[in-house]
């Protein structure tokens, strides 16, 4: 067959020919554009020609694309396909070799990339590589470019840092800088503890309040999925503060209450104890699910083979739910690595991985060090995570929910039934507890030693704080969108499209769960602090954060969206001629719509809460709330600290329930895991 | 066929095509060319390919192997929006949050018609499928059959150069079910457009089809009129998928153009016949096509199972050829008992020699 020209290639071309004659290719580091004149003409990329031989070829391929576009021809993909690939890598290459200090990438570079990875998706479309068109194609791609730059790259920048240095690459410097860390194994096994022993107690906890939600026909039930909700809501540092607000030096029960002087709780009792108040609930959302999705039936026909209430429990409910109890000790265990907001106020002596890298930063100015830490944080958290996804067989996100199979649940045996909701119900009132005493702590001049009432914390944080208040709110108002359509769109062409490199995309995307927000964050100073990309500093690089550490929430919202729609509906659309674009918009979005906004509420309130990767990326001009809580907290001003967490769980709570309004409560519920989970 | 002349009507033509799903071969070197104004069925067992051939056709699948015309273009690699190929499916597909009216429309819209069109063309398909007056409704509020219309509304309303059915009726009761496949089969004959309809169900397929095309796992069994599969089948898989069937061990004795007289038991007969060799064969004989009679020189047997069906009776009756079923339409001696000895005789236009087979 023949076709006329090729318009593609024939629009890259002159696209592409225009982007090399007059845009900048390079800016100066930090700002987006170069001056107008002669610093704007000298960095085209014809002008910077003369220095790299390299942009000769990028001029040569967009003339030759030009020359397609005009020529008759039977295959149009082939110069597309061609022309889109040698053109993206020519770009990031001369990115990387003209992107030399003082200057960094500019908008030519992009917008040449952006040309080539468009014709690119022309030519895997039309070729047949894509069963859909140029616009599918194209998200494809330019996911997979983000996914690598963003996820991928920090990684391995970390990687690179641990055995580079000034002197070049040596893999000897790996041992090198462990041996002259002489606190390692201490903190390792502190890390690994702490995480097996907070794993077990949030999964038994988590258990507990399962069975009782579940099979419990108490009123009271309620209140634990409510319960469920507190993490969620909750800010980095809320219980750790109030565990010190409670049990530390001037604790309210320790000091008060007993009249014990004493700094017992930092350290590993105090952190087993936040943590296991900050991620039971997670454990409590994973085993919930499970023990719903048992079958009746086979409880009943247990019943009827002769087991009383007690055996059936025993020898059919309880093995049932070992996967479940697997995942959520699991999963807990990878939190706790992760987890920077407990350690960094109750650590005290007891060190853990994820603040000595923070420290190897931000006190020592050791990138190898931290690169080094951070190489095994990771590698624990990841060889939990391939446990969880190889091991239990979770693979992917693509692996459809069933639905709740109908009959009711066996109702739990009797004194059973009477200890777990005691139990649930004693752990909830302490929760709440801690919740008050955060509260109760911003109206109160010094803890613990002048109890008078004040407003002074609030006062002051109306003076200082709302900078930083106003920065993160805006933030996060930017990201939560942005947030939603990445995580929507790439579970929309993992879960709808095939194509080459699928496994791989939906693999790294799910990266981000796994990696502790300490490792992205050095990893994303490592990799964006130096040219040919230079985002530290800037507010782009927080945006860039909360996106692709809140992309699963996105994700996870948009693949159980999904596998609600019979994907026949897409189809129909597509052979009535619409195009994919105007299918997404016409049918997809607005049937998953409760999703897209579970999916912008929990990418705003996680972007929020956020502390681990941004307490690195956070600068003077771009300050975010629990930052400011943080310095407060390592300064001992309480005050200050609680009232502003304050502030923030009300906003919070304020998001959610605005959600809960709009969406109503299942779709809020099914975030809520997407969210709870991620 | 009676088919008035469609300039819209377009062939389709499939060269080699194939698709595989990591091992599986879901399709295997499909060759069809399907005339304009055609209705040709893809028929075979559940598993066997009829789907996803239907959907590379449409461009849902890409192509593993081979080459698709669409009229004189290659679509081969054409993604489905840019194909002019509309599609009725088997879930219907009706966007839910769209009412009926704008289901229909919704083709018309992404053309950027003008509402004066899209009013006027909506409402003539949908009259012509017999669903006037109910343009305000959600899908979720009409039965299956009305379901059913609308799709076929929304696929005709864009005047496609070729219609897909994928199993459309398969969520309809019997009845229904019947009574639909005439009428998309008057209104594919009155429009003259070019169709390609998947089933599983042979009767529906001898019912509407123009040709069929047996598809048996993921290859082309056999091509052709519906009478012509029935009458001559040109393998076991294909006489046993569409009605009823004994294979029975049968002797060929003499062959001439188009005829064979062969002898299955002690009964001679002549029947018609494709090419085959002298000596041994296996035949096929439909069960309606076997007489019972008390007395006579036919093959004697005695009966296993009788099966009362109302207005047939199925008998399995044991013979030195194993056991044969056989039909009883017309019932004349009454139902007859397990036990029975009883004489069979075959009529010539239900036996067939079958081609022997690789
Ligand atoms: N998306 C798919 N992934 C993997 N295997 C598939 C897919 N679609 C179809 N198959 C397999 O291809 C074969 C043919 O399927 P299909 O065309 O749906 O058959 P039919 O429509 O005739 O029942 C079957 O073995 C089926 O399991
Ligand atoms: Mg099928």
């Amino acid at each position: 067959m023949t076709a006329v020209g090729n318009p593609a290639c024939l629009l890259g071309g002159l696209g592409l020919l225009l982007t090399t004659a007059v845009v900048p290719f390079l800016s100066r580091e930090g700002q987006l554009l170069p001056g107008v004149g002669r610093e704007w003409l000298s960095l085209t990329a014809l002008s910077l020609s003369g220095r790299f031989p390299g942009f000769w070829v990028l001029a040569v391929l967009a003339l030759a694309w030009v020359g397609a576009g005009l020529l008759r021809q039977d295959h149009p993909h082939r110069p597309a396909l061609w022309g889109g690939s040698v053109g993206s890598v020519l770009v990031l290459w001369l990115t990387w070799v003209a992107g030399v200090k003082p200057y960094a990438f500019g908008p030519g570079a992009m917008l040449a990339l952006a040309i080539c990875l468009l014709v690119l998706a022309y030519g895997l479309s039309q070729g047949g590589y894509i069963r859909a068109d140029t616009f599918v194609a194209g998200s494809i791609l330019a996911l997979a470019f983000f996914v690598l730059l963003f996820i991928l790259f920090p990684i391995f920048s970390v990687l690179r840092n641990s055995v580079m240095d000034a002197g070049g690459l040596r893999p000897g410097l790996l041992l090198e800088t462990l041996g002259r860390y002489t606190a390692l194994w201490r903190v390792v096994r502190n890390s690994l503890g702490l995480a097996i022993f907070v794993g077990v107690t949030s999964t038994l906890i988590g258990l507990a309040f399962a069975l009782a939600a579940a099979r419990s026909r108490s009123r009271l039930t309620i209140l634990l999925r409510a319960f469920s909700l507190l993490p969620l809501i909750t800010p980095p540092f809320v219980v750790g503060l109030a565990i010190i607000l409670l049990f530390g030096l001037q604790g309210f029960v320790t000091s008060q209450l007993l009249g014990l002087k004493t700094r017992g709780i930092f350290g590993f009792p105090g952190l087993a104890l936040a943590q296991t108040l900050s991620f039971a609930p997670v454990a409590f959302l994973v085993i919930a699910s499970v023990v719903e999705s048992v079958n009746p039936a086979l409880e009943e026909a247990s019943l009827t083979l002769r087991a009383g209430p007690w055996g059936t429990f025993r020898k059919v409910t309880l093995p049932l739910l070992r996967p479940g109890l697997a995942n959520a000790f699991l999963l807990t265990i990878i939190e706790s690595l992760a987890d920077f907001g407990n350690p960094i106020v109750l650590g005290g002596e007891f060190e853990v991985l994820s603040t000595e890298i923070y420290f190897s930063i931000i006190g020592r100015f050791d990138q190898t060090l931290a690169a080094t830490l951070g190489l095994i944080l990771l590698s624990f958290s990841l060889t939990v995570f391939l446990l969880q996804r190889y091991w239990l067989g979770e693979r992917s996100y693509v692996v459809v929910t069933g639905k709740p199979p109908s009959g009711k649940p066996m109702p739990l045996p009797r004194g059973l039934e009477i200890g777990l909701l005691a139990f649930c119900a004693a752990w909830c009132a302490f929760s709440l507890a801690i919740y008050l005493f955060v509260v109760y702590g911003g109206f109160v001049e010094i803890w613990g030693i002048n109890d008078a009432f004040t407003l002074r914390h609030y006062r002051q944080l109306m003076r200082d704080g709302m900078d930083a208040l106003q920065t993160t709110l805006i933030l996060a108002g930017i990201s939560a969108p942005l947030t939603a359509t990445v995580g929507i769109l790439l579970a929309y062409v993992v879960v709808r499209h095939r194509f080459p490199g699928r496994g791989a995309l939906e693999f790294s995307s799910m990266l981000s769960f796994a990696v502790p927000g300490t490792v992205i964050g050095i990893g994303y100073i490592m990799a964006f602090n130096q040219s040919p990309f230079l985002l530290t500093g800037t507010a782009t690089i927080l945006v860039i954060s909360f996106i692709f550490r809140n992309m699963p929430v996105g994700i996870r919202s948009g693949v159980a969206a999904l596998a609600q729609i019979d994907q026949a509906l897409e189809e129909a659309s597509v052979t009535l001629r619409a195009s994919f674009a105007t299918t997404i918009r016409r049918v997809v979005l607005p049937l998953i719509r409760p999703a897209i906004i579970s999916a912008l509420v929990f990418s705003f309130v996680r972007s929020v809460t956020a502390i681990s990767a941004v307490v690195f990326l956070v600068s003077a001009k771009w300050q975010l709330s629990t930052k400011v809580i943080l310095d407060q907290a390592e300064n001992g001003r309480y005050g200050l600290a609680t009232a502003y967490s304050t502030v923030l769980i009300l906003i919070m709570a304020a998001a959610i329930a605005f959600m809960y309004l709009v969406v109503g409560k299942r779709a809020a519920a099914g975030g809520l895991e997407g969210g709870g989970l991620a | 066929m009676t088919a008035q002349a469609n300039p819209q009507a377009a062939r389709v033509v499939l060269e080699g095509v194939s698709k595989r799903f990591g091992q599986t071969v879901a399709v295997d070197q499909v060759s069809l060319t399907i005339e304009p104004g055609e209705l040709v069925t893809l028929l075979g067992p559940s598993g066997c390919g009829k789907t996803t051939t239907l959907r590379m056709v449409a461009g849902l699948e890409t192509v593993g192997g081979g080459r698709i015309y669409i009229g004189d273009a290659e679509v081969t690699h054409l993604p489905p929006n840019a194909r002019d190929v509309t599609m009725v499916f088997q879930s219907y597909a009706l966007f839910p949050h769209l009412s009926v009216f704008e289901n229909v429309a919704y083709g018309l819209r992404v053309l950027k018609r003008s509402e004066a069109e899209v009013q006027k063309a909506v409402r003539d398909v949908l009259e012509l499928v017999g669903m006037p007056g109910l343009e305000g409704r959600s899908p979720g509020a009409l039965s299956g059959g009305q379901q059913q219309r609308v799709a076929v509304a929304r696929a005709l309303v864009m005047q496609p150069k070729v219609l897909l059915f994928d199993e459309p009726l398969s969520n309809l009761d019997a009845k229904l079910r019947k009574r639909m496949r005439e009428e998309i089969r008057l209104l594919q004959q009155r429009l003259g457009i070019t169709a390609i309809y998947v089933t599983h169900d042979q009767a529906e397929a001898l019912a509407i089809s123009d040709r069929i095309v047996v598809m048996d796992r993921g290859r082309v069994s056999q091509i052709g009129a519906p009478g012509e599969l029935y009458k001559a089948p040109g393998n076991r898989f294909v006489a046993e998928f569409i009605g009823e069937a004994n294979f029975l061990p049968a002797q060929l004795e003499s062959a001439e153009d188009g005829w064979a007289g062969i002898r299955i038991g002690p009964q001679r007969l002549r029947v018609q016949s494709r090419p085959v060799a002298v000596g041994p064969v296996t035949v096929l004989a439909r069960p309606e096509a076997i007489r019972i009679t008390a007395g006579g020189d036919g093959l004697a047997g005695t009966i296993q199972k009788v099966s009362y069906l109302g207005s047939s009776a199925d008998y399995t009756v044991e013979t030195e050829l194993g056991p044969i079923l056989v039909t009883d339409y017309t019932m004349v001696g009454g139902v007859l008992s397990t036990g029975t000895t009883v004489r069979l005789e075959f009529l010539p236009h239900g036996v067939y020699p079958l081609p022997a087979t690789p």
